[in-house]
């Protein structure tokens, strides 16, 4: 573990740090009648909301430059910055439930938002064959062959969609999906909460220090 | 044309047009679709920035001393108390923060970065202990007793007990999968023994079929978006059509 560099950093991230988390487990000290560790989580809320206005600013100035030195793509920036300022100018003064935000977020991010979406359906079914026809081993057959039978308990048949191979195929699903999935996706959480753990502990003790030396 | 069909009308034309922009991708990169989603970056960001403003930061920062009116900030009554501290701290964090804005006062800025990923962390590991490390082991321990658990699939006996040693065997051996800890050996290559070769090789099976899952779980969701967006452009058609 290191402790050269930033030493007051390292000391109060383990102290705040120590503190939030043992809030989980311990009822959290006060100093003169305030709740130490709540007070740290509202400074952090505000802290990250006023990070991304920090995000916003850099976003529009990045986007400003590329419109002022013509670079390529600058007609893109220039429309960006457009819909960013009307959206942020109507939003600050009026609020968010303002009828023109709701006809901007009804009619036109709505049908881009849902439209990407729509676009990823081709995109995950060009990459399914695309995996299949890469790699031929068993763990890409049984990833297909999971997927497959999934879909097709899933979905209504054209034709027969009453008979004995349909409701096989669904009860194919719902086993695959209530036993061997839940089994895989239990162990995945659980080797996330414990790398997630391990990671969030190393920041703590200063070990990680993602806020710079 | 009343002014509801009318918005309905330019609505749905803008919404049709937008959709058709970006489902243009389909054909090549093209600037239909890079104009489309510059449209929409600089709409969510403007969106996201007064979500965050009208929730987070006004209810917070500036309604309490609007609140207090300048009286109450020149006597120092908003700054007392847990109230105060917090709102005093605040402010001087953002202020802090803002430094970040320069490169040359970039460094006396860390303090409120320090605050949020240190705080960060500690919700996320104590979040991963309460909120799934025990629970998730609970509910496969408890998954182990028969009469704790009404089947889900509708099994019994035989079935039931099938099942359970699937979940046991799934859960261990994906978990096993993720150890990447190995003996070194003669030749100083770190290598797994057989048996542990052979629990990751049954835990990347079940992670096979767990992604299989969730890719027909995205795939079925996405074509339900391109479904509705389809069945919204027919819809304008067809009002449009009923209109002229």
């Amino acid at each position: 573990m290191r402790f050269r560099g930033n030493v007051f950093g390292a000391s109060v991230a383990f102290i705040v740090g120590v503190i939030v988390l043992l809030g989980y487990f311990f009822t959290s000290p006060l100093l003169g009648g305030v709740d130490i560790r709540q007070l740290l989580i509202q400074w952090a809320a505000i802290i990250a909301a006023a990070a991304l206005f920090l995000g916003l600013i850099n976003l529009f100035t990045v986007h400003w430059n590329k419109v002022n030195d013509q670079t390529q793509g600058w007609p893109y920036s220039a429309v960006l910055i457009f819909f960013f300022l009307v959206t942020i100018v109507l939003g600050v003064i009026f609020g968010p439930d303002f009828e023109v935000m709701n006809l901007l977020f009804n009619y036109i991010q709505l049908p881009i938002e849902a439209g990407l979406i729509a676009l990823l359906a081709i995109t995950l079914a060009y990459a399914g064959f695309r995996f299949i026809s890469h790699r031929k081993d068993v763990f890409s057959v049984v990833f297909v062959s999971t997927a497959l039978l999934v879909l097709m308990g899933n979905s209504p048949w054209l034709l027969g969609s009453d008979s004995t191979l349909a409701a096989l195929m669904a009860n194919l699903r719902a086993w695959i999906v209530q036993v061997w999935s839940v089994a895989g996706a239990r162990g995945i959480i659980l080797g996330v909460a414990l790398g997630a753990t391990t990671t969030g502990l190393r920041v703590i003790l200063g070990a990680d220090r993602p806020y710079g030396d | 044309m009343s002014d509801l069909l009318s918005r309905e009308i330019i609505g749905g034309l803008i919404a049709s047009v937008l959709t058709v922009m970006v489902l243009s991708y389909l054909i090549a990169d093209n600037p239909l679709f890079q104009l489309a989603t510059h449209i929409f970056i600089g709409l969510t960001a403007g969106y996201a920035g007064t979500i965050v403003l009208h929730s987070v930061l006004k209810p917070a920062l500036l309604d309490p001393i609007i609140g207090a009116g300048v009286e109450g900030v020149l006597s120092g009554e908003i700054f007392a108390g847990g109230e105060g501290i917090f709102l005093v701290g605040a402010w001087l964090l953002i202020g802090m923060l803002s430094l970040k804005l320069s490169p040359s006062t970039s460094r006396w800025g860390s303090l409120p970065i320090i605050i949020l990923v240190s705080v960060a962390a500690a919700s996320i590991v104590g979040g991963a202990i309460t909120g799934t490390l025990i629970p998730q082991s609970t509910t496969a321990m408890e998954s182990l007793n028969p009469s704790l658990v009404t089947p889900q699939t509708g099994e019994t006996g035989f079935e039931r007990l099938v099942n359970v040693l699937i979940l046991l065997v799934g859960t261990l051996s994906t978990l096993m999968y993720f150890r990447f800890t190995a003996q070194r050996g003669p030749t100083g290559e770190g290598s797994r023994s057989k048996f542990m070769s052979w629990v990751a090789r049954t835990g990347q099976v079940f992670i096979a079929i767990t992604f299989g899952t969730m890719f027909a779980g995205a795939l079925m969701t996405s074509l339900i978006a391109l479904a509705e967006r389809v069945e919204s452009i027919g819809s304008f058609v067809d009002l449009v059509l009923a209109t002229f």
